[in-house]
């Protein structure tokens, strides 16, 4: 799920980010100051075809107000829940007539959110659920997944290279820049680029949520890394030393991409010790 | 579906009736001018959705709201007031809409659209 922090006190916003994290465990939660950055960021997710679960907005915001800025987000984002954080009660009415759902007085409190949450009465942990799955990567000779002993296939080839490239990476998060410069060596960073990555980024997501593992992609505005943490992996082997790891090592990693050419010259060299 | 209407003003929970069996025809509404018939009503029978008055005799609209919840927990309420001062307190009960009077078929369509 998406869901959208909007409060332009910084410190307030960083706590309420902490408290949404607390109920929002595995979810993409992404903060602004502004509300014009709010809706740059809705109208970024619409034109991925991705949806705004929730947003929780101050309403004293400069510029624009929160119940402003929730009346444009809804007209992107026709199914956003929209609840409002603020220290005032005078916008309760107001609230209530542009169909939020929820109305918190500042502090906000993670319990307060899952009680607003709860009075809902739908299924609002609805990406919670994905069961714990056996995930493989093979990553010498030729890269692929595997999920559950099943070879995964991507919708698009870029798709799985970038996968690969995420686990190549280790963990580390990679900006979308750096995503254009590995799948498009030779084509400048710019607006098409940079949207072509992000329709990539977009199937790989679709792909590894179909198989319910969307939650190995950690995403944060602009960054994206793979949860190493849930993955099993040939070259994370080798690195600690493990011996069957080592001696299934044949001189070739991930052998369809020519980024990979630097790790493979680092484990030849370790190999050969 | 079955929705309760509780208003003790007779006249304007004629009204209130005529309002919502306009936007829900095939729907049973149920009106009572008095909060303990209305309470003693959802005792014995489902009820999915009310509209409520917030302030009426012997008790409030926030109290009978408790009570509908205590019958039906997935119960859709809705209150009913000639000023905004209790929007703040709805939110915190978890009303589901807060309308300010007069009440009118649009107003009623506007509650459910969400």
């Amino acid at each position: 799920m998406n869901i959208l922090a909007v409060d332009d006190e910084r410190l307030i916003l960083d706590d309420m980010k902490v408290e949404l994290r607390k109920v929002f465990e595995d979810d993409e939660i992404v903060g602004f100051e502004g509300g014009n950055e709010a809706i740059d960021y809705a109208n970024d997710l619409a034109a991925h075809d991705e949806k705004l679960d929730y947003a929780f907005l101050d309403i004293n915001l400069r510029g624009m107000t929160g119940i402003e800025l929730a009346k444009k987000l809804k007209d992107i984002h026709h199914e956003t829940k929209i609840i409002f954080c603020t220290a005032y009660s005078e916008y309760a009415y107001d609230a209530f007539r542009m169909h939020a759902v929820g109305y918190l007085l500042k502090p906000v409190e993670a319990k307060h959110i899952i009680e607003t949450l709860d009075a809902l009465n739908i299924d609002w942990k609805n990406t919670g659920n994905e069961l714990p799955k056996d995930i493989r990567v093979q990553t010498f000779g030729n890269f692929e997944l595997f999920v559950d002993n099943h070879q995964v296939s991507f919708q698009r080839e870029k798709a799985k290279e970038l996968f690969a490239y995420l686990i190549d990476r280790n963990g580390a998060a990679i900006t979308t820049g750096e995503i254009v410069s590995i799948l498009w060596e030779d084509r400048p960073s710019d607006k098409t680029t940079l949207n072509q990555a992000h329709t990539i980024i977009s199937s790989m997501k679709k792909t590894l949520k179909e198989l319910g593992i969307g939650n190995i992609i950690v995403k944060t505005w602009n960054h994206i890394a793979a949860d190493t943490s849930k993955i099993k992996c040939d070259v994370y082997d080798f690195y600690k030393g493990d011996a069957i790891a080592i001696n299934s090592y044949r001189g070739e990693y991930m052998a369809q991409y020519s980024w990979a050419e630097m790790t493979n010259a680092d484990l030849m060299e370790k190999a050969h010790r | 579906m079955v929705i309760m209407l509780v208003q003790n003003n007779k006249k304007e929970l004629k009204h209130l009736i005529s309002c919502v069996a306009a936007v829900f025809p095939e729907d049973q509404v149920i009106g009572f001018d008095n909060p303990i018939r209305a309470m003693e009503y959802a005792t014995k029978n489902q009820v999915d959705m009310c509209f409520a008055d917030v302030e009426m005799k012997a008790t409030s609209g926030f109290a009978l709201a408790e009570k509908l919840r205590n019958c039906n927990k997935n119960i859709r309420i809705n209150l009913i007031s000639d000023v905004i001062d209790y929007a703040i307190d709805a939110w915190r009960f978890h009303i589901n809409d807060y309308i300010v009077r007069p009440i009118t078929t649009e107003a009623i369509k506007h509650t459910i659209e969400a």
